[in-house]
């Protein structure tokens, strides 16, 4: 092995400058969000109000401080949120003093769009795809940052941190550009548009330990508490406007958490006692189930989430 | 797939030195301190690359217990004997797994109590260069993928894992660990394996690869690549997962020169003007010296900003933003480095020779110009010359004008605005770039920078020192029957003037020490001779090792001044009309093969056009042609 540390006080002060996992992932998110900003003309970050997209927030302002966060928030609002996810975005968003946008595919919502009427793949379509696609092309934003991480789910491993779209927000996984070295194509012709994905390098657990080192605050849900559940298909479902029980059903007290944040209808909690980020975090590496089980849209068939990228939706 | 570290306290991380965490913040301070090492696999479909990693993840029980029955219920199974498919955990798109071969690079994460890693997963089937070279390029450990079994029936190393070690040393990677897989299949044999070692070795040692190692594993049976093979006890160094836990991470980004390319400007407000960027070499030092880039104007760095206070310095790979003492010129795409360091500089300027992998079906080609991203900055570059082109499997070097999608060629380039940079072997981050398709916006090839070009070594000034009297075409375009009938009509337009020289005036020379007209012709039908010599040989052969030849001495030695003037100008003709004659009947094929000469490869095709150029130079002298 060669070193090029030639003396002890040249390696010691090698290994002083040496990053860990977390300040190497900082370092290089914080680069991604500063190198689009200085390329496109008009980015927006999607604001999902989880875990995630805190963390992505928290990198924004690191990213431009002493300044302000040089672009506006997006959140595809789809009427289904949680109540406490609507009241934490307001809330926070106007602390950090950020600008927020806020879109709703209205005409569907009027017309009753539901997961129970429509099932959980067409709902999604209207609500969120469609919908977020509208609100990027009425913005006429190049670029939009999400929060999406590679080690969530299959197709997502071989996503790129420049996801490139066609006009029509698709992505087509055979014409993505080869990324080498820290080095991002942000060329694009009219109407076509990039995703950029800041924390595509970040895992669930990178994600946890640095909200907690970070004392990042993030919506209640996901800490446990007793809370109003039924139980439908295997899942904990929490009790939401305009729920119906369906015969046989019945709400129970208990007490869980959210690991993810989606709709209410279709996400469900989990049992849980951890109601602090170390016991979250503890949980987290001895539990062994993924994080994207309890999102029902996931399972629609083998491969939903591909066809979902597909068409436009993270 | 994800980070799930799972109990590695107890379970995993048995390399050496691992104690483990008595309390749980403890451990989480433990976690947060760890380092993050980068690793990518390199393997041919058959190969257990697949299998390898899925056997990784799962023995490091980073494998959710979801994703696992989603494994063992799934239609399909290619592992044999009842063994779960492995490989399904890691084959990602839809397409892909009814193909049953990855087609592009995936990334997958799991940490152990040592190390948390990301692995950049190539597919290794022979046109999908380009994927290895993109994992490779932020990997700071390859892993290649031996078939021991396939190595037993060939006796040879197969060209694709000459290939994936070529890559990994063209790319940088400052470790290369080769897996020789399916000992199984070898029946655990030490000897199978020592034979590849000594061929891996040896290949290493031809690619400079200085610090390798050899495992031999069973991704199938789990023999090394977390535990200790019980059936191998005659291996006595560490599994594949002790390697990566324990591997010195490399250096070269941390010392050496203090490179930070600006990013961006920020001005949220009259008072304050900060440099954003990354630092991608060395540290930067509140009070440091510095100087911008290319403007050479110097200042002081104040502050070192961040969102969590300034910092006394900053290192390799920190984003940060600095604020100068003075007001000088400095934007996006221009950098500081080190001031009164003159010797610490990196090369400032528009041409370089740099190794390229190509990436789009559409191949680079001579005097194409494309979009050149190089740290942050863009510029346009054309192509001036492809030096050679690499041959992936033989390792040898070929004449070429164009290179094709997934091969490697020296390129020579001319940026239209200056470069600052640091060739790729000294600072992966400032000697790298991507080449941009200027219509399409596609990013269609990778390039390592080799050298800077000075004049003095410039493709054109390195062809008139040589023998050049002429640029070469593009060899596509050259027709060796159009070259005879030029060659023909030049001496046919010259002879009858030739022929009515008296035999004073062609033995005259014009000035003392000069050569007389009869000597010049002399000259030129040596340079007849050895251009037939050059143009045979170079048609039965696609590689010549020929010496050139001295012309002063050429024409002394054979005393053409005692020769009848008229014997000389009919040598002259009757040469010239035999080499017109073969070149006539030159197969076009064999237009790319190369004359080594000098330093330079000479392709046929060059040699016959610039031998006419060069006839046509002295007859230009002798006022014979205009």
């Amino acid at each position: 092995m060669t070193t090029l540390a030639q003396t002890e006080d040249e390696a010691q002060q090698i290994h002083a400058a040496r990053l860990n996992h977390l300040q190497t992932l900082e370092a290089e998110s914080i680069s991604i969000l500063r190198e689009a900003v200085a390329e496109f003309a008009r980015p927006v970050m999607l604001y999902s109000i989880g875990k995630d997209s805190s963390v992505m927030l928290r990198l924004a302002q690191k990213a431009f401080y002493p300044g302000k966060i040089p672009f506006p928030l997006l959140h595809v609002d789809t009427s289904y949120k949680f109540p406490e996810m609507i009241k934490f975005r307001d809330e926070y968003t106007r602390e950090i003093g950020a600008k927020l946008i806020v879109h709703r595919n209205e005409e569907a919502i009027a017309a009753g769009a539901s997961p129970y009427k429509l099932g959980t793949q067409n709902c999604c379509g209207l609500l969120k795809t469609r919908s977020l696609l509208d609100a990027l092309q009425e913005g006429g934003f190049d670029a939009a940052f999400g929060g999406a991480r590679r080690d969530e789910e299959k197709s997502r491993a071989k996503e790129r941190v420049y996801s490139f779209r066609d006009g029509a927000g698709q992505w087509d996984p055979k014409s993505q550009r080869p990324e080498l070295w820290s080095l991002y194509n942000s060329r694009l012709r009219k109407g076509e548009s990039i995703r950029v994905f800041p924390l595509s390098n970040w895992t669930e657990l990178d994600v946890w330990l640095y909200l907690y080192a970070e004392k990042i605050p993030i919506v209640p849900l996901y800490f446990a508490k007793e809370r109003p559940i039924v139980v439908r298909g295997g899942a904990l479902t929490f009790v939401h406007e305009g729920m119906k029980l369906f015969p046989g059903e019945k709400v129970e007290q208990m007490k869980v958490r959210m690991r993810s944040l989606g709709c209410a209808p279709c996400t469900g909690a989990m049992r849980s006692e951890a109601d602090t980020l170390p016991s979250i975090i503890e949980e987290l590496i001895t539990f062994r189930r993924s994080e994207r089980e309890n999102r029902a849209i996931d399972h629609d068939e083998e491969g939903s989430m591909e066809v979902k990228k597909r068409e436009g939706y993270f | 797939m994800s980070a799930q570290i799972v109990a590695s306290v107890e379970e995993v991380g048995q390399g050496a030195g691992t104690v483990p965490a008595r309390t749980f913040e403890e451990f989480l301070e433990s976690h947060m301190g760890q380092e993050m090492l980068r690793f990518t696999t390199a393997g041919s479909v058959d190969d257990g690359k697949s299998t390898l990693i899925g056997r990784l993840l799962h023995d490091t029980k980073s494998v959710y217990e979801d994703q696992l029955a989603a494994v063992k219920k799934s239609r399909v199974n290619r592992a044999a004997n009842g063994h779960v498919d492995f490989s399904l955990l890691t084959d990602g798109l839809k397409a892909e797994r009814e193909q049953g071969i990855t087609i592009d690079v995936a990334y997958r994460y799991f940490s152990t109590a040592r190390r948390k890693f990301i692995i950049a997963d190539t597919p290794g089937h022979e046109q999908y260069t380009r994927n290895m070279a993109t994992g490779a390029s932020t990997a700071d450990v390859a892993i290649i993928l031996i078939d021991a079994n396939a190595f037993a029936k060939a006796g040879v190393l197969l060209p694709q894992s000459r290939r994936h070690t070529y890559i990994a040393s063209l790319l940088g990677i400052p470790h290369v660990v080769a897996a020789v897989n399916k000992m199984d299949l070898v029946g655990y044999s030490q000897q199978s394996f020592e034979a590849i070692r000594r061929e891996f070795d040896a290949l290493c040692a031809q690619l400079g690869l200085a610090d390798e190692v050899t495992i031999p594993v069973s991704a199938l049976e789990g023999d090394n690549v977390v535990a200790a093979s019980i059936h191998m006890p005659w291996y006595k160094g560490p599994t594949l997962l002790e390697y990566l836990e324990t591997v010195p991470l490399a250096l070269a980004e941390t010392t050496g020169p203090m490179r930070f390319p600006v990013q961006l400007v920020l001005r949220p407000d009259a008072n304050f003007r900060g440099f954003s960027g990354q630092v991608a070499r060395g540290t930067l030092r509140a009070g440091d010296r510095v100087m911008a880039l290319p403007s050479r104007r110097e200042s002081t760095v104040r502050r070192i900003v961040t969102y969590d206070g300034d910092l006394a310095a900053a290192s390799y790979p920190q984003s940060v933003t600095v604020e100068l003492e003075d007001e000088i010129d400095l934007s996006r795409g221009e950098m500081l480095v080190e001031a009164d360091a003159e010797e610490a500089l990196p090369d400032v300027s528009n041409r370089f020779r740099a190794m390229v992998v190509w990436m789009h079906e559409e191949p680079l080609a001579v005097g194409r110009t494309y979009f050149a991203k190089h740290t942050t900055r863009t510029v346009r570059a054309t192509v001036r010359k492809i030096d050679y082109r690499v041959d992936v499997n033989s390792l040898d070097h070929l004449p070429s004008d164009t290179i094709a999608m997934n091969e490697i060629a020296e390129v020579e380039f001319e940026t239209n605005l200056p470069l600052f940079f640091d060739s790729y072997q000294d600072c992966r981050w400032t000697g790298s770039l991507i080449l941009i398709d200027t219509l399409n916006n596609a990013t269609v090839g990778a390039a390592m920078i080799v050298e800077a070009v000075t004049d003095q070594a410039s493709a054109a000034a390195v062809a008139n020192r040589y023998v050049g009297y002429t640029q070469p075409t593009d060899l596509a375009a050259l027709d060796p029957g159009v070259l005879a009938g030029q060659l023909r009509s030049i001496v046919a337009d010259v002879l009858p003037a030739l022929e009515a020289l008296s035999v004073e005036a062609a033995g005259q020379a014009p000035a003392p020490g000069k050569w007389s007209v009869q000597q010049t012709f002399g000259h030129l039908c040596d340079s007849a001779m050895n251009n037939q010599q050059r143009i045979v040989r170079l048609q039965l052969q696609p590689e010549l090792d020929l010496p050139g030849y001295d012309q002063e001495g050429w024409v002394r030695a054979q005393h053409y001044e005692l020769l009848p003037w008229h014997n000389v100008l009919a040598l002259w003709r009757i040469l010239n009309g035999h080499l017109a004659h073969t070149v006539e009947y030159v197969d076009r094929a064999t237009l790319v093969h190369v004359w080594h000469y000098q330093g330079q490869s000479l392709s046929l095709g060059f040699i016959i056009e610039d031998y006419i150029a060069h006839l046509e130079h002295h007859l230009r002298a002798l006022h014979l042609r205009a």
